[in-house]
């Protein structure tokens, strides 16, 4: 447990540095009319816990690839534990986890991949951009004939459909 | 978003790609049982793709039983990607082996199986592509080729075999 306080840590301390950000948001953002952040970071985790995508859209304190792989990997335990908790049958595991200053949302459609997102506490429900990401997967990583199956996902296609539907989200 | 402006094509056109990677297929392998295998393999490939697909464009609930996914998937499925429906029948006493049914089978259109080639399952990318789709939803199948148009059968028949409901899955890898 020791180690999913220090791995999340480094994740989950991203709020404790927002007044940073709010100081440094109208220097990195200064075209957007915003003043909420919305989305920071989309993930995309396997069924079996390994991470194959990671994207930040905020300015936020970076992470570096090893904290990544480590804090889906936890996530993932996380929720199979979660899934094992509940009294009644159901298998959706972590749907949501707040804090004072960021929220998480998961997704896991039946096929068992994952789709991640962390927001700012202001940010309304993310379902529908969850199964967008799902549908964006499906479409451009997916039925790319030159992506195998389980590895990190490297379509430049897929980054530039997810970054302008996350752009929509913190624009609105 | 892409599925939506390539929403048709040419069914023909369809048909005859198959056809072409039928035909090069049996140039390129020795024998029939090698070409079965390859469609086979070919088609467990896009099964775990397009499963995704399916998902994500339709709102399927969590089927509660092997049962109903069949159904979901000879119903909604094949009317998704093929624009054809299939039909399940014959389910044994188990429920853990039942018979698909394609209707009007798009890709046998314009097809005489040559009498060299009678080991040949023309359509046998169905059997790979369902067998993907499913091992993807947690379940272990064997699908083979019943009855064959191509070799007199009145229709195209599936038989889809249940062996084992993969439960959990594998610890991730660091």
């Amino acid at each position: 447990m020791m180690s999913l306080r220090s791995a999340a840590d480094t994740e989950f301390c991203a709020p404790v540095a927002k007044q940073q950000q709010q100081q440094q948001r109208p220097k990195t953002t200064a075209a957007s009319t915003t003043t909420t952040m919305g989305i920071y970071s989309v993930y995309v985790i396997n069924k079996a816990g390994s991470l194959l995508f990671s994207g930040d859209y905020a300015p936020i304190p970076s992470m570096d690839a090893n904290s990544r792989l480590r804090l889906a990997g936890l996530l993932h335990g996380l929720t199979t534990f979660a899934g094992k908790l509940s009294p009644v049958d159901d298998q959706s595991g972590i749907e949501e986890i707040e804090g004072d200053g960021f929220r998480l949302e998961r997704f896991q459609p039946l096929s068992g991949m994952q789709f991640v997102v962390l927001c700012d506490t202001q940010q309304g429900p993310l379902k529908p951009f969850l199964r967008k990401c799902h549908r964006l997967y499906a479409d451009f990583v997916l039925k790319n004939p030159f992506y195998s199956i389980d590895m990190p996902i490297r379509c430049e296609l897929f980054d530039t459909h997810l970054k302008a539907a996350v752009e929509e989200i913190n624009r609105s | 978003m892409a599925r939506r402006e390539v929403k048709r094509v040419n069914g023909e056109l369809f048909t005859m790609t198959y056809g072409a990677l039928v035909a090069q297929l049996l140039e390129d392998y020795e024998s029939d049982d090698e070409v079965n295998k390859q469609l086979d393999k070919m088609g467990y490939n896009i099964g775990v793709r397009m499963v995704d697909d399916f998902i994500a464009n339709t709102n399927t609930e969590r089927c509660g039983s092997f049962k109903e996914t069949c159904t979901t998937l000879a119903k909604e499925g094949f009317r998704m990607f093929l624009g054809v429906t299939a039909t399940i029948s014959n389910w044994t006493a188990d429920d853990k082996e039942c018979t698909l049914t394609i209707d009007d089978n798009p890709l046998v259109a314009f097809v005489e199986l040559p009498d060299e080639h009678r080991e040949l399952n023309y359509c046998n990318m169905y059997c790979g592509a369902i067998r993907g789709a499913l091992e993807l939803l947690q379940y272990r199948t064997r699908v083979t080729m019943t009855k064959d148009v191509l070799k007199g059968d009145k229709d195209t028949q599936l038989t889809i075999t249940l062996l084992e409901v993969l439960d959990d899955v594998p610890p991730p890898e660091d």
